[in-house]
């Protein structure tokens, strides 16, 4: 009996051995942490992309919003507390879209019924935009290549649709709502908000804003933060000892053999690539890549918004907004203009200071002329409205003497001529060129 | 024979793999707690484990915060004869106040008592914006902080302090408040608690072998300028280090996860600055 036991022994623990390594095999190919590194970095790229998103969605988001109420008056309606765009926006994500059609084209007479349609609201563009960013606003891809529009108009209760306007042929597309959530966006435009009467007309063959009363707005004081060079350096041309520097008139370059990056006195930074890593042809890709580079360059985006576009050479610019009013200053601060000239070249300027803390101003608001005095007094000067691409209310960035990193935020109108911004204390005066 | 001394070879040779095997599925289960544990802010987490901190639970929930401009109120001695049975005095726009009749606490929990008092009339000056602090609270010492935009405030300009002897006895308090209180620019989103206490590890502001004893959303003072004080949301996190037995304060800008100081950005008429590492004990 012993004698077989012994006789079973040795090929009995082989068997056994033989087994175990079969079932570790098996845990071994099974376990999903053969595959944890790759896994791993997804997730840090996908978190990444989030952020980016956030930043991106806000970025391209409408600037202005004018409500029509039910007796068909119009305001403008701003708030210094809450970014009433973005909620708007956060809420319309939720809903699910199921169709898109075109409903008019280059009739005016429908296009001025959805833009004074009771009961809505108008989230306005600076700039028309392309689809493809106003689908990634709503998360409705069916939106993608429709063209270029300027403004989102949504019922303001329970809307089954909405529509999207395009100024330049006074196209209407008409986007509807699967779900009929109970959205209400009165509370929005409600508690803690301003409003300014407005009208909407036709001028120069384009919807202007009209306010017919003066408009008392709120000064701001922003203190700034200075970036320095060589964290620009360091990012755009690495190594600085392989830069070749040049010093002229007052500015100061640095280049390799590719990039250039330049910078002056006051803070401006031009940069210069040679080896654009795309080709833009449409206005998505000049959005797509001024982005992109805004990012890989550090600027911070916060509270910017798209503000122009000109297609003739790809020119993007993202400016600054306060309570959805523009900033315009007489350098970069504030702004950051995308170029792509051509398929060697693309350039970006911004500055090297950005807006960081906002700082107590004693209250003080600031009242405005309303436009027709505005306009009138622009014609005294010689300039008439038909000359004017423009006009808008803004802050002018005012520095100042005692800190150059504290600057206070003027109100003031700003009207367009020469495809120019300029203040309207100064605009059409001979003895400027229309900068403070 | 032969036969015998190959089913040995084989013996070993199985054994020597299942060995090698099985130290590959170690290896690969700690592996794969890092990876269910699901975020890159999770493994600095488990990585502050490593060293010893002992964390708590972290939330991952963002709220939204401002820039808010306050001033430290300077007329509470003209509502002094609104308050009754105590002698009170404002020196330096603090309200320094002793009870002429003590109020009998509950030792483990004087906020029961002092929630229902300080709604009261004339006990002291606008209760009602202060909220009880627990985390600043000591024994001798329970402190109501200043609400601000409905958060409380971790500054000593917006604090009342009462003071309760050892019997339980509350004798007396001081007080000073937060006025004209603004908000300065639209209401902004917050990191989370969790990348809050991830960017104080990372500036090495918690040594090895400590524990978290508390940590919260409050408002501190970022700079003075003109005589105004800006205030943002800050996480407050406390440390303490089992080594040298030392309670720590520190905080995180909840805008940005920078690392908060206020004396860094005072720019016009600075005087007075805070000490965040003195301005508190920690429980």
């Amino acid at each position: 009996m012993k004698e077989k036991l012994r006789h079973y022994f040795l090929p009995g623990m082989v068997g056994i051995a033989v087994i175990i390594s079969i079932i570790l095999s098996v845990s071994l190919l099974t376990n999903p942490a053969r595959f944890s590194s790759r896994s791993h970095q997804n997730r840090t790229t996908d978190m990444h992309n989030d952020n980016n998103t956030h930043n991106e969605l806000d970025l391209y988001a409408p600037t202005q919003l004018i409500e029509t109420t039910s007796t068909g008056q119009q305001n403008l309606v701003t708030s210094p507390t809450t970014n009433l765009i973005g909620e708007v926006l956060r809420q319309l994500r939720q809903e699910h879209f199921s169709a898109v059609k075109q409903i008019s084209t280059n009739n005016q007479k429908q296009y001025q019924a959805i833009l004074h349609k009771p009961n809505t609201m108008s989230l306005n563009y600076t700039n028309p935009i392309s689809t493809d960013k106003v689908a990634k606003l709503l998360r409705y891809q069916d939106l993608n290549g429709l063209g270029q529009v300027s403004r989102l108009v949504v019922p303001i209760d329970e809307p089954h649709e909405l529509y999207l306007l395009a100024d330049e042929n006074q196209t209407v597309y008409r986007v509807s709502l699967a779900t009929k959530q109970a959205t209400n966006f009165k509370k929005f435009l409600q508690h803690g908000v301003t409003k300014n009467r407005v009208e909407v007309k036709f001028m120069n063959r384009k919807p202007w804003l009209f306010f017919p009363n003066p408009v008392i707005m709120n000064d701001y004081a922003f203190m700034l933060q200075e970036q320095s060079q060589s964290s620009y350096l360091n990012r755009v041309i690495g190594n600085a000892t392989n830069a070749n520097v040049k010093h002229r008139q007052g500015k100061t370059t640095y280049s390799s053999p590719d990039q250039e990056l330049t910078f002056d006195h006051n803070d401006n930074v031009t940069y210069n690539n040679y080896r654009p890593t795309k080709r833009i042809v449409r206005q998505e890709d000049a959005l797509n890549a001024a982005y992109q580079n805004a990012i890989q360059l550090g600027i911070p985006l916060d509270n910017t918004k798209f503000d122009s576009y000109v297609a003739k050479d790809h020119t993007v610019v993202y400016r600054l907004f306060i309570e959805g009013f523009p900033l315009f200053s007489d350098d970069q601060l504030g702004t950051y203009t995308y170029r792509y000239i051509n398929q060697n070249s693309e350039q970006y300027q911004f500055s090297l200071r950005d807006f960081q803390i906002p700082i107590p101003t004693d209250d003080s608001k600031t009242t405005l002329p309303n436009t027709s005095d505005v306009l009138a007094t622009l014609q005294q000067r010689g300039l008439s409205h038909q000359q004017l691409q423009g006009m808008t209310l803004g802050y002018q960035v005012v520095t100042s003497k005692a800190d150059s990193l504290v600057v206070t935020l003027q109100p003031t109108w700003f009207v367009k001529y020469d495809n120019q911004w300029v203040n309207y204390q100064v605009a059409g005066l001979n003895n400027n060129n229309g900068k403070e | 024979m032969n036969f015998k001394r190959i089913q040995e070879i084989f013996l070993l040779a199985f054994i020597v793999i299942d060995v090698f095997l099985y130290t590959m599925t170690k290896n690969g289960n700690i592996q794969s707690d890092d990876t269910n544990a699901g975020s890159a802010g999770n493994t600095i987490v488990k990585e502050m484990k490593r060293d010893s901190i002992s964390v708590g639970t972290l939330s991952q929930k963002r709220t939204n915060g401002y820039y808010l401009s306050a001033e430290v109120r300077t007329d509470l001695n003209e509502h002094l004869g609104d308050l009754k049975n105590q002698n009170a005095r404002v020196d330096n726009n603090t309200l320094i106040s002793d009870f002429r009749h003590s109020y009998k606490l509950n030792p483990e929990h004087p906020e029961k008592r002092l929630n229902e008092l300080i709604k009261q009339p004339g006990f002291v000056i606008d209760g009602a914006s202060y909220h009880y602090d627990r985390d600043l609270s000591t024994a001798t010492k329970v402190v109501y902080s200043q609400l601000l935009e409905n958060q409380l405030a971790y500054s000593a300009d917006g604090r009342l302090t009462f003071n309760v002897a050892r019997n339980g006895q509350l004798t007396g308090y001081s007080q000073r408040e937060l006025a004209e209180v603004k908000i300065l620019h639209e209401k902004a989103e917050l990191i989370s608690e969790e990348r809050a206490v991830i960017s104080l590890y990372q500036y090495n502001e918690i040594p090895n072998n400590s524990k978290i004893l508390w940590k919260k959303l409050a408002y501190s003072r970022l700079l003075q300028i003109n005589g105004k004080d800006v205030y943002i949301p800050t996480w407050v996190i406390a440390t303490k280090s089992n080594a040298t037995n030392k309670n720590q304060v520190n905080r995180i800008n909840a805008f940005n996860g920078a690392a908060f100081n206020t004396q860094k950005v005072n720019v016009a008429n600075s005087n007075n600055d805070e000490n965040p590492q003195g301005e508190s004990e920690a429980k």
